[in-house]
């Protein structure tokens, strides 16, 4: 899902920047909602579960595994808000810690994994509740529209910034390939969150309810 | 000092990202890459091995366009600007202490300074649970043991989160840290 630095025009991250940095502080003060007390700590602790959430590799059938993202298992157990208030820090985390990401993406990489993702897993998880997979498909299908969001973000560049003779100033590839290319992996990648987010869900969820 | 600096930083962040002129990012690679060096060789741990990493995944991006339209400017204006921006961030990182440029706000500093040290903490403990399952394992565990391991690990790391994050509330409050 990463996207590298300089790719993404100022024209897109800088407003995505504010859109993001105005998320993060509605999703603190929704924090001192969810815990009475102890906000700071919380949001730190339950970062570094979100980042080892993030961490683990699933398996998957056909002997192979991949990484799930972690935010629908958040946004599921606490709530989309304190979802997006983890994957602000994971992510800045990401970026300074081991470099992954940048320091311009950091914003659409928030927007699409922490706003899109972590509430649409929350909204899924409610319109399908009464469906036996509800927790499954709820990570499956908001990581497919994380992938969609970032892949229209990063499609429209192409007709938005080009040079005068219609060269590509930032990301290269138009929509109709850019859709299909982030898509198909994320299948995968779906799949992944999906069980990642029915086991903790259906195994955490009981745990939470006793404290 | 710190602030002075991120303000640059921000300044040039932008102004590299929305260059596009060959002959200018040319000029400030190397001018980035000879200040890089004259730093201290400390501060520029695993340097290379992430200039080589994002040079290869710039041009995995750049080069099938460039291949495509037969046009290599695009992919040598993008891989500069991929490695200066790469560049100007290590350099701001291994400048500027982030902990004080963010003293304006008790609570985010704190906040970024729990963080860390919590995500160290379960990261060296997650990776030592993976070696201990490789090293108890003679063949390469099935899947039904491999997602029993994720379920132990997970409920292991979700309780100790939500104790931590107990713990920690009470030290605060016992030394009189109100501002959470």
């Amino acid at each position: 899902m990463h996207i590298p630095d300089g790719f993404v025009a100022p024209q897109v991250y800088l407003p995505a920047y504010l859109l993001a940095v105005g998320f993060t502080l509605l999703s603190f003060r929704k924090l001192k909602e969810a815990f009475e007390e102890g906000k700071v700590p919380y949001i730190a602790s339950l970062s570094a579960f979100a980042f080892i959430v993030g961490s683990v590799a699933v398996p998957i059938p056909g002997g192979t595994s991949v990484h799930g993202l972690g935010v629908a298992p958040i946004a599921l157990l606490f709530g989309p808000w304190v979802a997006y208030a983890c994957f602000s820090i994971v992510l800045l985390l990401q970026v300074i810690l081991l470099g992954e990401g940048g320091i311009t993406t950091y914003p659409i990489n928030l927007l699409a994994i922490g706003l899109v993702g972590g509430f649409s897993a929350y909204w899924f998880y409610r319109i399908f509740n009464r469906m036996a997979f509800a927790v499954f498909l709820s990570g499956f299908l908001s990581t497919l529209l994380s992938a969609i969001f970032m892949s229209i973000l990063l499609g429209v560049h192409p007709y938005l910034f080009k040079d005068p003779s219609g060269k590509p100033l930032y990301f290269p590839y138009p929509l109709s390939l850019t859709i299909p290319a982030f898509l198909l992996p994320h299948l995968l990648v779906g799949f992944a969150e999906g069980i990642l987010t029915h086991i903790a869900v259906k195994h955490l969820s009981k745990r939470l309810r006793h404290e | 000092m710190n602030k002075a600096l991120f303000g640059l930083y921000l300044f040039f962040t932008v102004y590299v990202s929305s260059l596009r002129e060959l002959n200018l990012l040319l000029l400030l690679f190397f001018v980035l890459f000879s200040v890089l060096f004259a730093l201290k060789r400390r501060r520029l741990k695993g340097f290379f091995k992430g200039f080589l990493y994002t040079a290869l995944f710039s041009l995995m991006l750049s080069l099938p366009y460039s291949l495509w339209s037969s046009s290599f400017d695009y992919s040598i204006m993008m891989l500069l600007r991929v490695l200066n921006l790469y560049m100007l961030t290590l350099m701001f990182i291994s400048t500027v202490n982030l902990y004080s440029l963010l003293s304006f706000s008790k609570t985010l500093s704190f906040l970024l300074v729990i963080s860390v040290s919590f995500t160290l903490a379960y990261r060296r403990v997650f990776e030592n649970f993976q070696q201990a399952l490789r090293s108890r394992s003679i063949e390469k565990p099935k899947r039904q043991e491999l997602l029993n391991f994720l379920r132990r690990i997970m409920g292991y790391f979700f309780e100790r989160a939500l104790r931590d994050g107990q713990e920690v509330t009470m030290a605060m409050k016992s030394r009189g840290f109100d501002h959470d």
